[in-house]
């Protein structure tokens, strides 16, 4: 068993009136990376922020390595934190910037210098040290931050949406550096994003917050496969997942359309049988029908190519909408109809009124 | 950076030059009077180029002073007096509103608002309204004729103190978070990160204090009984005759350059100095 880094018992944080975080658990475990992955105003800054002990919470309480730390100051939690921002000391120069946490901590200049040396080797800033923030590049600065954390050795990095001030292409080249970084230094980490592909790349495992709760934790192959709610299920996958209002059949084993379109599914569902359920097919999970039996018909209403995919957004002539992902190179128009069905063993079906998973 | 430039032509140069002869003309004048005996300057025939006794006058100024109400009290000792007084004042002004401001912003405390607001209000009283108490305050402490009695008083700075309070709000709150996980407390915090990035405007309000405790008139005049107290700004006026006198025209001339020298030097050392720190920060 590998031991717990950190856990999270039950935090509720208000802000005045109200209440973001509505009582969360969690127990991260010694180097994994862990992401928490959700839309701005969901409080998954401000639970990091509570983990930092930058916030207090308002309830619960806060465990790293093993020890209470709700009364603790940030400088005692033994964690180091990356800024969005990179909050990079702009008089210092770089090697000031990465010991200067050391410094403060009266640690003996030698180490000092083994320390940031290696950090800056780790990074790639050797050739650096003495340029001061205004003089590097937006990549060249987080990683600048990284050092920082990475010279403390702490039991844990927090990352606050450390790539969202990075352009496109930069993003992509850090990710993977941060990925790197992980695999070679191992320090559990926590990382705070709302971008689902640094999400799904990152994570050994992903929580998915909402509205100051978790919907869900898991990996983030299960988090694509098996969405826990409505909400997981719409903001994982790019295009995203279709939601189509179908009636369950009384037996649990099919759903079908108003118009009398449907499928059966791979494996019944139990519950809500013969009610109203809301079905998600992603975009990549609808196929071209092969024999004369379509599911359902799409008129193509726009297309777009993307190269290696050809991206369809149709309707399904009864007011319902539908996007396909089909291969790239395939020719079609606007205008034109296919005929489509699902996959049977990728149907995600939920309870419209909790938004809970069914199936 | 340069700013862009408008193409230059002989129209912008004709109004720089009439601007600057309005204001260097007068200077021109105490300059050349300096340079006169009195006889030529009190018959009313200065000429406007430089005359032969710059050598004997300044040294009289300097050495020895002039006038019957400030007689044997030389230049030099007006303008220490005038020296300390402007540097502690600057440094003073500085060192308070710095960490006034530093308290306003960065901390919780209860009535951070309206010791906030007490600053603000001062700003609505100039010296004049509150110089008969203050007066009052600082002859009962004994402070009269003294450096204290003259310091002291012009200290606290509302407007500095507003200045740094600007600065502190840009300041953003993830330095701040940044140290504290560091492990830098609020004293280390300012001395390792504020202070630093403080330095232009330090440099910035270290120019117009100077300038501004150097000019002091009111004040000294009420503290200063003694004429070896006398701040330069107060000793010209009192080298002027009351008029049974003659007036050395060419001494006060050469004292009124003397006075004008530290402010000049002060304003070209520092201005390297934050036009250094400007280039600094605006990348």
């Amino acid at each position: 068993m590998s031991n717990i880094a950190v856990n999270l018992v039950d935090i509720k944080k208000d802000f005045g009136k109200v209440r973001v975080i509505e009582g969360v658990s969690c127990v991260i475990e010694e180097g994994e990376f862990i992401v928490i992955l959700g839309p701005s105003g969901c409080g998954k800054s401000t639970l990091l922020r509570i983990i930092a002990g930058l916030e207090m919470a308002t309830e619960g309480r806060v465990f790293i390595g093993g020890k209470l730390m709700n009364q603790v100051e940030p400088k005692d939690r033994n964690i180091a934190m990356v800024f969005q921002n990179y909050a990079l000391y702009p008089h210092m120069t770089v090697w000031n910037n990465m010991a200067y946490g050391l410094k403060v901590r009266g640690m003996s200049k030698a180490d000092i210098e083994i320390r940031v040396k290696k950090a800056a080797g780790i990074l790639g800033l050797e050739g650096l040290m003495n340029r001061k923030p205004q003089q590097l590049s937006g990549g060249q600065r987080q990683r600048v931050a990284m050092g920082r954390a990475i010279v403390r050795e702490p039991s844990a990095f927090l990352f606050d949406e450390p790539l969202s001030n990075l352009d496109a292409k930069l993003r992509v080249q850090m990710r993977l550096e941060i990925k790197k970084l992980h695999q070679s230094v191992k320090t559990t980490s926590i990382y705070v994003t709302h971008d689902q592909v640094e999400a799904m790349t990152l994570a050994d495992r992903l929580i998915v917050m909402n509205a100051g709760r978790f919907d869900q934790v898991a990996t983030p192959i299960e988090v694509y496969n098996r969405p826990a709610t409505l909400f997981v299920a719409g903001f994982i996958g790019s295009p995203a997942m279709n939601m189509i209002k179908m009636e369950l059949s009384p037996s649990g084993d099919a759903v079908k359309m108003a118009s009398g379109n449907g499928f059966s599914l791979a494996h019944p569902v139990t519950r809500a049988k013969g009610k109203e359920v809301i079905v998600g097919l992603r975009p990549e999970h609808v196929v071209l029908s092969q024999g004369p039996s379509a599911t359902f018909s799409l008129w193509v209403e726009v297309v777009e190519i993307l190269g290696a995919d050809t991206i369809v957004h149709g309707n399904l002539g009864n007011g319902d909408t539908l996007t396909v992902r089909l291969p790239g190179g395939f020719k079609i128009a606007a205008g034109d109809k296919l005929n489509l069905q699902a996959m049977a063993d990728q149907i995600h079906i939920f309870d419209p009124e909790t938004g809970q998973r069914l199936n | 950076m340069k700013r862009s430039i408008l193409p230059t032509n002989w129209q912008s140069h004709f109004f720089l030059v009439i601007g600057v002869a309005v204001l260097v003309f007068p200077v021109y004048v105490a300059l050349i009077g300096s340079t006169w005996d009195s006889a030529t300057i009190a018959r009313g025939e200065l000429p406007l180029r430089p005359g032969p006794n710059a050598l004997e006058n300044y040294l009289q100024a300097w050495g020895k002073g002039s006038g019957q109400r400030v007689w044997g009290v030389p230049v030099a000792v007006m303008m220490l007096n005038s020296l300390i007084m402007a540097v502690a004042i600057t440094f003073g002004k500085i060192a308070i509103s710095i960490i006034s401001s530093y308290a306003v912003v960065f901390f919780r405390f209860p009535g951070r608002m309206f010791f906030f607001w007490m600053i603000f209000v001062t700003l609505m009283l100039p010296v004049e309204v509150r110089i008969i108490p203050t007066y009052k305050v600082v002859s009962d402490l004994g402070m009269i004729n003294s450096y204290p009695g003259l310091i002291i008083p012009l200290i606290a700075s509302a407007t500095a103190t507003l200045l740094f309070r600007q600065f502190f709000l840009t300041i953003p709150d993830e330095l701040v978070e940044a140290s504290r996980i560091d492990g830098a407390g609020p004293l280390r915090f300012f001395w390792d990160t504020v202070l630093p990035l403080s330095r232009t405007n330090i440099a910035a309000l270290f120019v117009i204090m100077f300038i501004y405790g150097w000019n002091q008139y009111l004040w000294p005049l009420l503290i200063t009984t003694s004429k070896e107290m006398g701040t330069i700004v107060i000793g010209i006026v009192k080298m002027i005759g009351t008029g049974d006198a003659q007036t050395d025209w060419q001494i006060i001339m050469a004292a009124t350059v003397l006075a004008m020298l530290p402010p000049v030097l002060v304003v070209i050392f520092m201005q390297r100095w934050f036009v250094k720190g400007l280039m600094e920060t605006e990348k």
